[in-house]
């Protein structure tokens, strides 16, 4: 009864476009401050390009601490904090900034993670190539580390789409928003259904997507 | 003024900081000179890494001066210690290149840490490949290449800014015998016409024999024995430098022979050891015409370092003017020792 109905099929590509958006929006912020974190990390770390021990401490207590808020928990602490920054605490766009922001440590060790593989020697080489600390981030450890990089959003991708979910559950918007709508509270399995399938496939693409891209980037 | 020392070490202590303190150079004093292919040979741990490490301060004496170009280098700022960096090139015995970058982007690697223009990099880059033999390699990636074609693209990166000085950390020892050679030939060719100093570490001897002109023997954080490598070869001092001379100089009979030799009696057994311009045979020649003797050759091995020969044969002489025969051997310079057990 559901494929004939269009306003089923409406509803669910809003849902699939708002999840993109979250998913999407919280995946650039989690890069985009998760990246510097990350690589800060790395070079602070002992016997890397700048050790400091305190940097690396500090920074590290901190995205532990990040890491280890459940989401839900997160998402409920930081209302006002959301309604602040958005001026709204529900809907796609406030989920946004919890996703961003639990998403963003998760980033970091991903990306120091990846840039610990790169070769010391390699490193080394450029040490003595009288290279500079911005220079060895940016044409050694940032390329050298691209495709494990790209991986690494990856996963983070796809870690959001299972968040955003959640963040939906509780009125944010998207697939998980129309899950429980329908699905859970009108009575609905074939939404459900469907809604988990569209899940699954956009897992699926994201995956194969990355998997694809650091693929072609890998000259190892 | 003459020829100048280029790298100096003067009274240089290492000593790495730990659980367990490693002093990895003691008091080291050592001076290199412009133009010349230096080898430091030691064992493994002996403190070649960290003794070559310190000419571009990728470690740090923790006592006495480095100087390089007459530059004290502990005494640069960050800044001038980069600059001072991309006058020395280094290869590594694992080649360190960049793996995202194709061979012509690791060779204009330092070009860009230097600002080069583009059209430069692209011109200097072409003319290194062409001179290490790379050119048809130049959009290749480095997993695409062998290992002597990897130290090929490390020695064009490590010549690109036009460095004086080119140190080579074990740059042959993940190679096989005959790509060693292509390389050692590669970087002679490079001493020679473009006048670079190199600094070559390693611990087999025949890379020393081969292209050194100068060596030190280098053993728990201690030069034991530096000078022109035909005399560190042919008249060691220590035992450590004798154990290395016996890679390359096979002065003694191997068990095969030795068994062969003690089958066959009567005679005396002579081992013959000779070096520099006379080869063994004419000498031997002479001995068979002038002395009532018959000479068999029963083992033989003989070697060049540069221009020396030398080697050592084993002779069983026969006949009545044994005595005299043997006296003539050690006028003509030749070190004549009996072995009656082999
Ligand atoms: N970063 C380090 N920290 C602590 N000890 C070190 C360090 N690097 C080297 N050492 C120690 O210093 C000594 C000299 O090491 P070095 O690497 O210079 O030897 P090497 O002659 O190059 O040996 P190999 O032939 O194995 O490369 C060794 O005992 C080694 O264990
Ligand atoms: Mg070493």
């Amino acid at each position: 009864m559901m494929f004939n109905n269009p306003m089923i099929w409406n509803a669910l590509k809003t849902a699939l476009l708002e999840t993109l958006y979250m998913v999407g929006v919280s995946t650039f912020f989690a890069v985009l401050f998760g990246l510097p974190l990350g690589i800060l990390l790395t070079i602070t770390s002992p016997g890397h390009i700048k050790p400091n021990k305190l940097i690396n401490t500090v920074l590290g207590a901190v995205v532990n601490l990040g890491r280890s808020i459940p989401f839900i928990i997160l998402m409920v602490a930081i209302i006002n904090f959301t309604r602040w920054l958005v001026g709204t605490s529900i809907g796609t766009t406030a989920a946004i900034v919890p996703l961003s922001i639990s998403a963003t440590p998760f980033f970091a060790r991903v990306t120091e993670q990846s840039l610990r593989e790169v070769d010391k020697g390699v490193i080394e080489a450029a040490e003595a190539m009288g290279a500079t600390t911005l220079q060895i981030i940016f044409k050694v450890l940032l390329p050298e580390a691209l495709s494990s990089l790209v991986l690494g959003v990856t996963i983070t991708a796809v870690n959001l789409i299972g968040y955003s979910a959640m963040a939906g559950a509780i009125g944010g918007g998207g697939l998980g928003d129309l899950a429980i709508r329908y699905g859970y509270q009108r009575f609905r399995p074939d939404i459900m259904i469907i809604t988990v399938i569209v899940l699954v496939i956009l897992v699926q693409g994201v995956q194969t997507v990355g998997s694809f891209i650091a693929n072609r980037l890998d000259h190892k | 003024m003459g020829v100048i020392f280029l790298i100096r070490f003067e009274n240089v202590t290492k000593i790495y900081k730990g659980e367990n303190e490693v002093v990895a150079l003691k008091n080291i004093d050592l001076t290199i000179n412009d133009g010349e292919i230096f080898g430091i040979i030691g064992l493994s741990g002996a403190g070649k890494s960290t003794l070559v490490r310190c000419i571009n301060l990728l470690e740090t004496p923790d006592e006495g001066r480095v100087l390089v170009d007459g530059v004290d280098m502990m005494n640069l700022t960050r800044r001038e210690l980069r600059q001072h960096r991309k006058s020395i090139g280094m290869i590594f015995q694992h080649f360190n290149l960049l793996s995202s970058r194709t061979v012509a982007e690791n060779v204009a690697f330092p070009l860009e840490l230097s600002g080069v223009p583009k059209r430069q990099r692209i011109k200097k880059v072409r003319d290194l490949l062409e001179l290490v033999g790379l050119s048809d390699k130049a959009r290749a990636y480095p997993s695409q290449l062998s290992g002597g074609q990897k130290q090929r693209v490390g020695i064009a990166r490590a010549l690109a800014n036009d460095q004086k000085i080119l140190l080579c950390d074990e740059a042959t020892s993940a190679l096989d015998p005959q790509t060693t050679m292509s390389i050692l030939e590669l970087l002679k060719k490079i001493n020679r016409e473009r006048g670079i100093t190199v600094v070559i570490i390693t611990h087999e001897m025949h890379v020393i024999k081969e292209i050194c002109d100068r060596v030190a023997v280098i053993e728990d954080g201690r030069i034991i024995e530096t000078g022109i490598v035909e005399d560190v070869l042919l008249n060691p001092t220590t035992e450590t430098a004798r154990t290395f001379l016996k890679t390359v100089i096979k002065s003694e009979v191997p068990p095969e022979v030795a068994a062969r030799l003690k089958e066959s009696n009567g005679g005396e057994l002579l081992q013959v050891t000779f070096l520099g311009g006379s080869t063994g045979e004419p000498i031997i020649n002479e001995v068979v015409k002038n002395f009532d003797v018959v000479v068999n050759i029963l083992y033989g091995n003989i070697d060049q370092i540069h221009d020396i020969t030398f080697g050592m044969l084993v002779l069983k002489l026969t006949g009545p003017q044994r005595k005299q025969a043997k006296a003539f051997l050690e006028e003509k310079g030749l070190k004549v020792k009996v072995i009656d057990d082999v």
